[in-house]
């Protein structure tokens, strides 16, 4: 053997391999935390990792991968890890591994060491997707926009203490408004009216000249045709008078009842103002409408919309790492002459990194906490590029914990066409909650304690859409409250609430129309509201009424006022013009009476001509 | 020498010898070789077409040196046009895809941008190039050089150095 083949080739090439053989269980180690850490954005850390040859294949004893949200806790753990590669497609630069078996898997174990990474970014999860449309952030101002909605806003609950008078002066009172209207009204309307009566005055003048004249024929003493015809025409003439008298007065006549049906209509709008002048003055007084929903929400909502946002941004992490390898590639600019390879999909064959199954065992190691969840099940289908596989990623576990809590999640993560595809469906079970923050810092600022929750989620994010729908009970609590009530309705609503130990709340959150909308309904406000009633019942009424009293005496006086003189003075003209109609019904029957009593004298006078005239022929 | 005899062949083939088709004929191959980055499947066919047919060749490597000037000044715009037709020219993904998973088609490296957009302009431009160059061709012969000699700037220039060296490479002898 040449001495510079030894020197220069062999023993470099042994002492390479031997480097290799002592540190690659270290460097693949340090290289898988490195890749893990950039993706998850917390500490990923693995023990006991060692590197077999052949075949070709890694293991591990313990991996634990840090939450990003919350440091001291790990995101999940497992124990022992085991998988081969496929050194044929390895040499293809292809990472393939047929199954990787893993012994546990405990969720939410505690940490000893804090686990998060200070990034110059604030939310590890997801913000590496294109900046600004992310889910979170799409959602993070509509939701608390939504909540800032909610009907029982701490401003328009306060303290149930009144000072009804200084409230009333305060008050701007639209009632008195309108009666000194309605007075103005009624005294501009008596003065026409008044007016129209001495016209009328003198037309009674007349109607006796009339009268005169038509009782002054004494139908007795005509005794000729030509003087009964004389007579009937003065009485025709007299009823042409006291008609045109009456035409002019029901002209008047039909102006004064309208006038009076407006002052009518107007008096009885008094009370309707009345009406409204309360409940503006109960707005001021910040009586709260115990049957308006809201105080749950106000309780909840808030917590609500966190929790929200993070599994939004779970989701957008899962956006932003599992990449839609069929979306269209970047546009880059490459160097002159080299151009930009384009990928298309292939067939039969491996994608750059594939794990065609992750079997996950149970198991029974307590020694991540009693809130630690030890999850079973099944992944598959892990790679860089479904087009590939065809195969979308899919995820079925369930898990235990001592405590009693279970869960079972199954999701799909599709990226096999142009649109990505998410669905996700999770139970969660007797879920000890160790705290819940409740209500705002000026109204029922507390802490829900000891609460044991259960939820069912079923969330679906075609491309850029979103629906998620949601049911979680919360039962067994107690709330702690973080300073002394407020004010009486606080007060009474932490009544209430002692004796509320469960309730329910169902939410859906989508944005299939591009903006983020949030519908939250709970049980709770129904509960409140009942019990609310009933203990604020007296209290509530006797505010109503004494506000309702302040306000009446405040009115009382000028409506009295104001409604006697419109009830005089339309009755007065009413009166009036019933004396005057019926003067003038007196003067037309005394006519038409006189007329037919000339009638029927002129009548008798014809027939008796006409009798002598026949007398004189047959003599 | 092997460009200078290029550059000979083409400004004597411009005056007498082949045809305008066959000079044009080379001229607008040449252009596709050109503008297309070598070492492709396509290149390849047009090199033996370039050999098979009764083409004017020293054109044909006239216009591979202009046009391969052109296609680095231009490859932005055939990186963007190749990105244009291989990316969002939807209805074309079936052939691309089929192409790509098919034995052959990879060899003609049409899923790069530059390739794919150079190749789609050279095949473009041939025939404007082919028609352009050969009406050059009959022009220069009937009426531009004749034109050209009575000229007296071309007079002048005739007695100069640059055009000393120019009948020096129309003469020399290969």
């Amino acid at each position: 053997m040449r001495k510079k083949f030894v020197y220069f080739v062999l023993i470099p090439a042994v002492v390479v391999c031997l480097a290799v053989y002592l540190f690659i269980d270290t460097w693949v180690r340090l290289g898988l935390e490195a890749g893990g850490e950039a993706a998850i954005g917390a500490k990923v850390e693995f023990e006991g990792l060692h590197v077999s040859l052949s075949p070709l294949g890694i293991r591990w004893s313990r991996l634990q991968v840090a939450d990003p949200h919350d440091g001291w806790r790990n995101l999940f753990e497992t124990r022992d890890v085991r998988f081969a590669v496929n050194s044929g497609q390895l040499l293809r630069n292809k990472y393939i591994i047929q199954t990787m078996e893993v012994d546990e898997l405990i969720l939410g174990t505690r940490r000893t060491t804090d686990g998060s990474i200070k990034k110059p970014s604030a939310s590890p999860a997801g913000n590496d997707t294109s900046g600004g449309s992310t889910f979170t952030e799409k959602a993070e101002g509509a939701l608390g926009k939504t909540v800032e909605k909610s009907p029982a806003a701490a401003a328009g609950i306060a303290a149930l203490h009144l000072n009804a008078d200084s409230l009333v002066k305060a008050l701007d009172i639209h009632t008195l408004r309108h009666l000194d209207s309605l007075k103005s009204q009624v005294l501009a309307s008596s003065g026409q009216w008044n007016s129209t009566l001495a016209d009328f005055e003198s037309s009674k003048k007349k109607l006796a000249d009339i009268e005169t004249g038509i009782t002054s024929i004494n139908t007795s003493q005509l005794t000729t045709v030509p003087a009964i015809t004389g007579a009937i025409a003065t009485v025709e003439n007299s009823t042409k008078g006291i008609n045109d008298i009456s035409s002019a007065f029901n002209a008047r006549k039909a102006a004064i009842q309208s006038d009076v049906q407006k002052l009518n209509a107007s008096a009885g709008l008094v009370d309707d103002i009345a009406g409204e002048d309360f409940a503006r003055l109960k707005s001021m007084a910040k009586l709260p409408n115990l049957s308006t929903t809201g105080v749950a929400r106000l309780l909840v909502g808030e917590e609500t919309v966190k929790k929200a946002t993070t599994y939004l941004s779970y989701i957008d992490w899962a956006r932003a790492h599992i990449k839609n390898s069929s979306s269209k590639p970047d546009y880059t600019s490459p160097p002159r002459m080299t151009g930009q390879n384009i990928a298309f999909p292939l067939e039969r064959a491996y994608p750059k990194f594939l794990i065609e199954k992750i079997r996950i065992s149970g198991g029974t190691d307590t020694s991540g906490g009693a809130s630690a969840i030890h999850a079973k099940g099944e992944i598959d289908n892990v790679t860089n590029d479904q087009r590939v596989t065809h195969l979308p990623i899919t995820a079925t576990l369930e898990g235990v914990e001592g405590g009693g809590r279970a869960f079972h999640l199954h999701a799909v993560f599709d990226r096999t066409k142009d649109v990505p595809y998410d669905e996700y469906e999770a139970s969660l079970g007797g879920v000890p909650v160790a705290e819940v923050p409740l209500g705002k810092e000026d109204f029922l600022s507390g802490k829900m304690v000891d609460a044991h929750m259960s939820s069912t989620v079923k969330a679906v994010v075609p491309g850029s859409a979103f629906d998620a729908s949601a049911k979680t009970t919360l039962s067994g609590f107690r709330i702690s409250y973080a300073s002394e009530p407020k004010g009486m309705l606080e007060q009474v609503i932490r009544d209430v609430l002692r004796d509320i130990h469960d309730f329910e709340v169902t939410f859906r959150l989508w944005n299939t129309d591009g903006e983020f909308k949030l519908a939250l309904a709970t049980d709770l406000d129904t509960k409140i509201a009942e019990r609310a009633t009933a203990v604020l019942g007296a209290e509530f009424t006797k505010a109503q009424n004494d506000l309702k009293a302040k306000l009446d005496g405040a009115i009382a006086g000028k409506k009295a006022e104001v409604m006697k003189l419109v009830g005089d003075r339309t009755a007065d003209v009413q009166k009036q013009l019933g004396a005057y109609q019926s003067l003038i019904g007196d003067k037309l029957s005394l006519a038409d009476a006189k007329k037919k009593e000339l009638t029927d004298r002129l009548e008798k006078e014809k027939k008796a001509k006409v009798n002598d005239v026949l007398k004189g022929i047959f003599k | 020498m092997f460009y200078l005899k290029f550059i000979r062949d083409f400004v004597n083939i411009l005056r007498a010898g082949q045809t305008p088709a066959q000079v044009a004929g080379g001229f607008a191959l040449g252009s596709i070789l050109g503008l297309s980055p070598m070492l492709t499947l396509q290149g390849a066919i047009v090199w033996l077409v370039l050999l098979a047919l009764d083409v004017n060749f020293s054109a044909a490597g006239v216009a591979m040196t202009f046009f391969s000037f052109f296609a680095w000044l231009l490859d932005p715009l055939f990186h963007w046009l190749g990105y244009q037709i291989l990316v969002n020219a939807g209805p074309l993904k079936g052939l691309w895809t089929y192409l790509y998973n098919a034995p052959v088609a990879p060899l003609t490296r049409f899923n790069n941008t530059v390739v794919m957009g150079s190749f789609v302009a050279a095949l473009v431009l041939f025939f404007p190039v082919y028609a352009g160059m050969k009406h050059f061709v009959v022009a220069y012969r009937t009426h531009i050089h004749s034109r050209l000699e009575q000229w007296k700037v071309y007079q002048v220039l005739d007695r100069s150095t640059m055009l000393q060296w120019y009948r020096r490479i129309r003469d020399l002898k290969g």
